[in-house]
């Protein structure tokens, strides 16, 4: 970051500088004056296409090394669900807890958003922490950062989603850690804890008549799926992560587990996002 | 008197500047590429007051911070009609169409351009595709944004979506037969002598926005096809048949590439004749002098 800020200051006072000197020194002294006629010079020409090049080539990878890094979260992070709809942003604490248009955070703590939008494309963007992610229907997008300072800060809706784009935000809300237990405990209603809601849905659904517990179902059991390695009929094997779990119950014939019939009927269309997360964290509650 | 060297179709026209008369039909079936060029001129003109209607509109609108002329659905209107109209019926065919079409056969020694009547023909399936997407904005406006985004611009719209997607289309056919025809023109009717590195930037400037207009035109109309609305016109349900939401952002950023491309390459290199006419020096302009001086030592 420093060294594409020093690089930009540079030319850029460096341009202007040569711009207003030039414009002094080589003005036409009087009417009739003919530019000097430059004829090719190999050295010059190297010396401004490898320059640049070179500037170019770093400033690229000193940003790559950026985006990685941000593409990338890492492992202790705090998830939080999120989806977008027109127009509003729902959140989801790990507790269950769920805000609209609000956003509960602890100080420095990595933090990870999972989001999933529920009809149009949107996107979620802090422009305080300098970070936004397209929040695409059909698919899981994470973005993670770790807040740094306590505060309030504004989130918008990036991408022009409809009627009321504009006034889809609000706001991201930075609390001590102590203070944001106490946030999370303080108000967290009885029946808002997921594992009971996914407990119920997973009843509810009937997933319960084929994934026993124990194995002995006509599908797997989904006890310690969660952050593992599933092997599959083609012999290949998958991560079950939040995408490999929302892909089995919306389309369960797309990857099979090994030994298993592709049995089970599609759930598209008959769950709401929401409901595939709480779904969803159910499996990954089963680890234990 | 020996006779200069013949170039294949180069021929003096049957009208020409000399005879050509002025009437009406006269303009509306002429095949000269200097008054197509003039059409072209009207009706870009046209579409660009039409945009530029719209984007006052949006400007008296943000007068003020709470905004007291339109709704939110008017404003989201007036921004995408700006777009539309700014984009595919402005941005892209003005310098090609206008000034490549006027320039380019005065520039390489040719009397017109390969196809005259294609590019006559050119001229009518713009005004076709303009009639479809001003017929969009007359019966109920479009709200999805000038890229159309899938499923906002499919499952999700409430607009005119589909006669706009239609014009956009058809109108693609009138910059891919540009495009087509300044490549051939430029290829077979270059007058003798003039070699491809003594061709003036602004033809080889031409040249390049002609391969994106026939490479990159196609994929607008792929991805155009492909929003929900026009797929259940022409027969497929929607939803089923459109692409996924992450596939259509991603063809639209190659989408948006190639009119930005053909506007700033062709612009850019235009550009140049008022300063290399200011500065009072020519533009080196490197191949065309290599050119020369290989030809002199050949």
């Amino acid at each position: 970051m420093v060294y594409i800020t020093t690089v930009c200051a540079f030319f850029a006072i460096a341009i202007t500088a040569a711009i207003v000197i030039f414009f002094f020194k080589y003005h036409r002294k009087k009417p009739g004056d003919i530019g000097t006629v430059v004829h090719e010079d190999p050295r010059l020409e190297a010396l401004w296409l490898v320059v640049p090049a070179v500037l170019a080539l770093t400033m690229f990878a000193s940003g790559a090394v950026i985006y990685v890094d941000f593409r990338r979260a890492p492992m202790d992070t705090l998830d939080i669900y999120v989806i977008g709809k027109q127009w509003m942003w729902k959140a989801q604490q790990p507790n269950g807890l769920k805000e609209i248009n609000e956003l509960h955070i602890p100080v420095g703590r990595n933090v990870k958003l999972i989001m999933a939008s529920e009809d149009v494309i949107h996107d979620f963007s802090i422009p305080a922490f300098r970070t936004k992610m397209d929040v695409v229907p059909g698919h899981y997008n994470t973005l993670w950062f770790r807040p740094t300072k306590i505060g309030r800060y504004h989130f918008f809706c990036s991408q022009y989603c409809g009627t009321n784009h504009a006034i889809m935000g609000g706001w991201v809300t930075v609390m001590e850690p102590s203070e944001y237990a106490a946030w999370l405990s303080g108000s967290t209603e009885v029946n808002a804890d997921p594992v009971v809601a996914g407990e119920k849905l997973f009843a509810q659904k009937a997933c319960s008549t084929c994934h026993l517990p124990n194995g002995t179902g006509r599908a797997p059991s989904l006890n310690g799926v969660y952050g593992g390695k599933v092997l599959l009929t083609d012999g290949s094997t998958v991560v079950a992560d939040e995408a490999y779990i929302r892909e089995s119950i919306l389309a369960p014939s797309a990857k099979i587990v090994a030994g298993y019939q592709p049995l089970m009927p599609t759930f598209q269309g008959q769950l709401t996002e929401e409901l595939i997360f709480i779904l969803g964290g159910n499996i990954s509650y089963l680890r234990s | 008197m020996s006779s200069i060297p013949s170039v294949k179709g180069n021929e003096l026209p049957n009208e020409h500047y000399l005879n050509a008369t002025y009437g009406i039909r006269s303009w509306l079936l002429t095949t000269d590429h200097k008054r197509i060029a003039l059409l072209y001129l009207a009706s870009v003109t046209f579409f660009f007051f039409i945009g530029g209607t719209f984007a006052t509109m949006i400007r008296i609108h943000l007068l003020t911070p709470s905004g007291y002329l339109v709704t939110p659905e008017t404003y989201n209107k007036l921004f995408t009609m700006h777009g539309v109209a700014m984009i595919f019926f402005f941005l892209i065919p003005s310098i090609p169409a206008v000034l490549g079409n006027f320039l380019i056969p005065l520039m390489i020694g040719a009397k017109d351009l390969a196809f005259p009547k294609i590019n006559l023909l050119s001229w009518y399936i713009y005004l076709v595709g303009g009639g479809f997407v001003l017929y969009s904005f007359s019966t109920g406006g479009l709200d999805t944004g000038w890229t159309f985004y899938t499923p906002l611009s499919s499952v999700y719209s409430n607009s005119a979506v589909a006669p706009a997607v239609i014009g956009i289309f058809i109108n693609g056919f009138s910059s891919i037969l540009t495009g087509l025809n300044f490549i051939v023109t430029i290829h077979t009717m270059r007058a003798p002598g003039m070699t491809w590195f003594r061709l003036p930037l602004f033809v080889w400037a031409n040249y390049a926005t002609s391969i994106i207009f026939i490479l990159g035109t196609p994929v607008v109309a792929i991805t155009l096809l492909l929003v929900g609305p026009v797929m259940s016109w022409i027969g497929y349900v929607p939803g089923v048949s459109s692409l996924p939401p992450a596939a259509t952002e991603n063809l639209r950023a190659l989408f948006a590439v190639g009119p930005a491309s053909i506007y700033f390459i062709s612009a850019l290199v235009f550009m140049r004749y008022p300063i290399t006419r200011e500065a009072h020096r020519a533009m080196r302009e490197r191949l065309a002098a290599r050119g020369a001086a290989a030809a002199k030592t050949a």
